[in-house]
């Protein structure tokens, strides 16, 4: 059994120090789909989050009650959801985005909104109101204000952001039903280890999940040496 | 140029503040404001700065009429608000006090602002971490970030409150100077003998009611006209440090 993992691990790292095209191309396909994912749900995710910490208007708690719970819903039910919005019969089959990276970039952004909204209200409200108040009394103006505030409470973010991205980059059930793991077109990290590991090829699936960890990890550590820079500051 | 306030009314949750409130404030007088706790001190100049909504009246400015919605804006523009302990942005001392400058303008006024910083008596703090500073410290780079920003009127939050007696006369001294160069001030404080003696104006704040407070020393209340700018010269100058209680009055051309 050990030499039996042993040898995946050894095949794992030259599958990957060897550049196989196939597992890089897996890896372009995951990476490029969820960083555009991200990118399209960064300013969404925390604009409504400074809206929900800042502004008044009637509903507002009920938005952030509806995101929080949209936290703990599975990446297999958004995918569920959005097959049925995309699906021939469904209202937006005309777009004809299903088992597209458009698709899976839509899945991912609607998996990865609830977090950077919840997680960004979270850091407006911890924030010191004062900071955009102060910014608003020497004439900033709102757009200024906000950015000023959003630099304020900087370090909160990025913790979120590195949760969305971490929420999307390792999801199987939205991308699998969104993106039907094409090869060398929708076939990404998580689903092409849950193909692999189902045919027996551990190997790759290590490589892969090797890849995954790493990404996890250069994340993580990022985080804390930007928060790690903070707290020198302050 | 004048700021006020007609028939203000202003309620929380489970408490009236004000209900009708009427109050002026000219350029380049200095307006004392004393009042006990929920008093509604902070409220008031909140929503004179345009920061805190009106639930009702007409908002003062400079000639215009206007309730608090559509005046927020320009009230934010012709004052300042400091809170009680000012809020420093992360950055240096430098940064802070910059702040109001847009970000293209920084370098071209970077004399305006090291000024400004040497008038508050922070030169050679420039570089520093604004959120290192002492209580005493944050009050002075608030007051030159507030000099920057160029406004008519500046609100002050209990600006001395939590600081030890020298800062609190710096405090005071800064004061003095921004309203001999001819800002209106607002200063909310419980008790301070040296602003009663320097404000043209003390009034106490009681149940949403605004009251003439008599001056130090003196029977009933006055209010120095601002139309003689000597007599109000000579009253911050006279005004002793130690005591608190005014010095006679020295001709100006003596």
């Amino acid at each position: 059994m050990n030499n039996d993992l042993t040898a995946n691990l050894v095949e794992a790292l030259a599958l990957l120090f060897s550049g196989d095209p196939e597992i890089w191309a897996i890896i372009w396909v995951s990476v490029s789909v969820s960083v555009k994912a991200i990118l399209i749900a960064l300013p969404l995710g925390f604009g409504l989050a400074f809206l929900l910490a800042y502004a008044e208007f009637p509903g507002r708690r009920l938005l952030v009650t509806v995101f929080n719970s949209l936290l703990s819903v599975p990446a297999v039910v958004v995918g569920l959801t959005l097959y049925l919005l995309l699906s021939r019969q469904g209202p937006l089959g005309d777009l004809r985005l299903l088992f597209t990276q458009d698709a899976m970039v839509l899945g991912q952004i609607a998996l990865s909104l609830p977090v950077l909204v919840a997680m960004g209200h979270s850091a407006y409200q911890g924030g010191d109101r004062r900071a955009w108040e102060t910014a608003l009394t020497l004439g900033a103006s709102r757009l200024r204000a906000v950015v000023s505030v959003t630099r304020e409470v900087k370090f909160a973010l990025l913790a979120a952001l590195a949760a969305g991205f971490g929420r999307i980059i390792a999801e199987v059930g939205a991308s699998m039903m969104l993106g039907g793991n094409i090869q060398h077109y929708t076939r990404n990290i998580p689903t092409a280890i849950a193909l692999e590991t189902s045919k027996g090829a551990f190997a790759q699936g290590i490589a892969l999940g090797l890849v995954l960890l790493v990404l996890a990890l250069l994340l993580s550590a990022s985080l804390s040496l930007f928060q790690g820079r903070g707290a020198v500051r302050t | 140029m004048e700021v006020g306030c007609e028939g203000l009314r202003k309620a929380y949750p489970r408490k009236r503040l004000f209900d009708g409130l009427d109050f002026r404030l000219r350029s380049g007088q200095l307006l004392l404001l004393t009042g006990a706790n929920g008093a509604g001190k902070t409220t008031m100049m909140r929503i004179l700065a345009g920061l805190e909504r009106a639930d009702g009246g007409v908002m003062l400015l400079n000639g215009r009429r206007e309730g608090w919605r559509s005046m927020k804006t320009r009230l934010r523009r012709h004052t300042v608000y400091l809170h009680q302990t000012p809020y420093m942005f992360d950055g240096t001392v430098f940064d802070n006090a910059a702040y109001p400058l847009p970000w293209s303008q920084r370098r071209r006024e970077c004399a305006r602002v090291l000024e400004a910083l040497r008038w508050s008596g922070l030169e050679g703090m420039a570089d520093q971490c604004a959120r290192g500073l002492s209580g005493g410290e944050r009050q002075r780079v608030a007051l030159a970030r507030a000099l920057i920003s160029r406004p008519g009127f500046l609100f002050m939050d209990e600006p001395t409150a939590n600081l030890d007696v020298n800062a609190r006369q710096t405090c005071l001294d800064l004061i003095a100077r921004l309203s001999a160069e001819g800002l209106g001030l607002i200063v909310s404080s419980h008790s301070s003998r040296r602003l009663e003696t320097m404000s043209d104006l003390h009034l106490r704040l009681a149940q949403g009611e605004l009251s003439p407070q008599p001056r130090p020393g003196e029977g009933q209340a006055e209010v120095i006209p601002i139309a003689d700018p000597d007599a109000k010269a000579d009253r911050l100058d006279s005004a002793d440090r130690d005591t608190g209680q005014p010095k006679e009055r020295r001709s100006r051309s003596a």
